[in-house]
């Protein structure tokens, strides 16, 4: 009863709406993220009740993965990364004069997905918390290896880039004191680095700071303007769209349900996984879901089944990315590892502990997870039209918006001059990298896990008497270690694999 | 008729600046040696297994190693998607950041975020019109982010000299 109340009391409800509408908005507006946008709200949230706080950061999380696809159906410019595997059919959809279907199959296979993956969430994280519970340091270091290994494996692009990332991420994390002894590391007499570097200013300028840097970069005009205008040439020349034969209806949800469940078994699988991101698992779910088609042919040319098992496949990573964090305190995607640090400024620390010792707001928070899917899909269904306009929005001025809200959010948080210069260097980072094709997710996982893994191993260690060997008896670590060498093995496979493709 | 290209002279770049990848694998390296010599020298820890030392040393090394990796791999070249993005308009975006807060600590939230805001949308948008295409985004957005910080999220910032 306590539960419902907190979920369903009116503050609650409406900031999940907010960060619902807010999540479909910048999903919609290429070159905006659900993960700016919760990284620019993480330090103006905190004020806010630990349910109201993390309902909102949900509703962004989850209109995100929907909003991404309006652009990518209406202009072909996917609004995120995880909507650039719906452009494929979704785009020729819309030409072929389908708009309206496509757009609203993309809505609910979303809404499928995502509530097939939340149910799990629920269902699977309070038995996996309870696993985790007898887990000692060995085995919590065999996981972080397991979780820092599949960050850098399952990234799309070069996995050297990968490890790389993680690497960087792990050394950013070390610096400070350490977490055993209190020994003041690489702080180069810095007094505000004893505390190590502050979470939030590294997010926030990882990801929002070096996107704007980018976009900023780019002359005064609409994200997408290029494209906008030739679609409207292309719309001028569709003649003859006749919107009575572009009605939505059960029939053809149920034709692309097959589509819309192997999206969802995808996209939960991958978004369980730590490091898996929401866009490898739209395009796994894509291939696969053409590879088991009937008509596989017509995958690229506007087909419905091509738009439903992204949708499902990236919406279904929303509540599945979440099952590491809730059990082991790991996060499972870049997403997850904002949502955690939320977590953590309200006073909550993710871990196999944490459903154990905030039981009322863990399962409000379960309760709000499945309501804030009903309120994308209202939202969304009544909106698509107005969102497919926020694509059109110009740069000039969306940018140096939310670079003031990053800059002043970053400031406020602690008062701190000294958070603005680690988001300025942190940005400096991200545009680096960006620059260079290494992937952001995981040198903020490895950042946020490091000293987690460092602890884990320096406990192992004093309980196995320096003893390295001591890492391998327990069995669970041994499977953890199995695991990796497989997963190793399987990744190197299919990418030799690919490369013979390609030639 | 000339042809197009026709005496454009071939550029022989090195293939060191040819290859960004080969740059950013050097710089990994160059700059997992520069920390590690710092963890080889601090008076950190011993105790508590494997001491303070021994975790970032290994972060370092993975990075010294994939920076190798990097370096050596053949025909990645990156950088092309983000081309446009030039070392100065990084610094001039790092000014106005610095520009900004400092005039929000001595101005006030307002009328720091209000002149900001002018200046960038009057070097973008200077040929739309003064008021319409300048001062009235400016106000606006002012307007919301100072309601965003003051109401909705009851952030306190510290005094302002002005305001």
């Amino acid at each position: 009863m306590q539960v419902l109340e907190g979920a369903f009391a009116l503050p609650v409800v409406l900031y999940t709406t907010v960060g619902v509408f807010l999540g479909i908005t910048v999903g919609a507006i290429p070159g905006l993220s659900g993960d700016m946008a919760i990284a620019l709200l993480l330090p103006l949230i905190y004020r806010v009740s630990p349910a109201a706080a993390l309902g909102m950061l949900m509703g962004i999380y989850k209109g995100s993965m929907f909003g991404g696809s309006i652009s990518a159906i209406s202009f072909g410019v996917p609004g995120t990364a995880a909507a650039a595997a719906t452009v494929e059919d979704g785009y020729p959809a819309k030409l072929k004069g389908h708009p309206k279907q496509a757009m609203l199959t993309a809505l609910y296979s979303s809404v499928t997905g995502d509530l097939i993956s939340t149910l799990l969430l629920v269902f699977v994280a309070v038995p996996m918390a309870k696993v985790a519970l007898h887990f000692g340091p060995v085995e919590f270091f065999a996981l972080y290896v397991f979780a820092l290994m599949m960050i850098s494996l399952l990234v799309v692009g070069e996995m050297k880039k990968g490890i790389a990332a993680a690497a960087i991420g792990l050394f950013i994390g070390t610096i400070g004191m350490d977490p055993m002894m209190g020994s003041v590391r690489l702080t180069f007499g810095i007094s505000s680095l004893r505390g190590g570097i502050p979470l939030i200013p590294l997010l926030v300028g990882v990801f929002a700071v070096s996107e704007l840097m980018i976009q900023f970069g780019k002359e005064c005009a609409s994200l997408s303007a290029q494209r906008v205008a030739e679609d409207v040439k292309k719309a001028e020349t569709l003649v003859g769209y006749d919107p009575a034969k572009d009605k939505m209806s059960l029939k053809i949800y149920w034709s692309t349900f097959k589509a819309t469940l192997i999206g969802s078994g995808m996209g939960t699988f991958i978004g369980a996984l730590p490091g898996a991101g929401s866009s490898l698992a739209a395009f796994m779910s894509y291939g696969l879901a053409r590879k088991m088609s009937k008509t596989p042919g017509e995958f690229g040319k506007g087909t419905l089944e091509g738009v439903a098992a992204p949708e499902a496949g990236n919406s279904a990573t929303a509540g599945a990315s979440l099952i590491p964090l809730f059990a082991f305190g790991i996060p499972g995607s870049a997403t997850a590892a904002l949502f955690g640090a939320a977590l953590i400024m309200q006073g909550i620390n993710p871990g196999p502990m944490m459903i154990e010792e905030n039981k009322v707001i863990i399962y409000t928070l379960f309760v709000i997870i499945i309501y804030a899917t009903f309120i994308n899909l209202a939202l969304s269904h009544g909106l698509i039209p107005l969102y497919a306009k926020l694509a059109q929005i110009k740069a000039c001025y969306l940018v140096p918006t939310v670079f003031a809200l990053a800059l002043l959010g970053t400031f406020a948080s602690r008062n701190s001059l000294f958070d603005v210069w680690v988001l300025l260097a942190a940005g400096i980072l991200g545009i680096y990298l960006r620059k260079n094709d290494f992937p952001l997710g995981p040198l903020v996982l490895g950042f946020i896990v490091g000293p987690g893994a460092e602890k884990a191993l320096r406990q192992a260690l004093l309980m196995g008497r320096g003893e390295w060997m001591f890492l391998l008896k327990s069995p669970i670590a041994l499977g953890f270690y199995a695991l990796c060498i497989l997963s190793l093995i399987l990744i190197h496979f299919s990418v030799k694999k690919n490369l013979v493709e390609e030639d | 008729m000339p042809v197009e290209n026709a005496h454009t002279p071939e550029r022989k770049t090195p293939p060191f600046f040819r290859k960004p990848a080969g740059i950013s694998g050097l710089l990994l390296m160059a700059l997992a040696l520069f920390f590690f010599s710092f963890t080889v020298t601090g008076k950190w820890s011993t105790g508590a297994g494997i001491g303070a030392r021994l975790f970032p040393q290994l972060s370092l090394g993975a990075m010294f190693l994939t920076g190798a990796a990097i370096f050596f791999s053949r025909g990645e070249t990156g950088g092309s998607k983000y081309g446009e993005v030039t070392p100065l308009r990084v610094i001039s975006f790092m000014g106005l950041a610095v520009l900004f807060v400092f005039g929000v600590l001595r101005l006030g939230l307002a009328v720091g975020t209000f002149l900001y805001l002018t200046a960038i949308f009057f070097h973008f948008g200077k040929d739309g019109g003064m008021v319409r295409k300048v001062l009235l985004p400016a106000l606006g957005i002012t307007v919301f982010i100072w309601g965003l910080f003051t109401y909705f999220a009851q952030i306190v910032l510290p005094p302002a000299l002005l305001f």
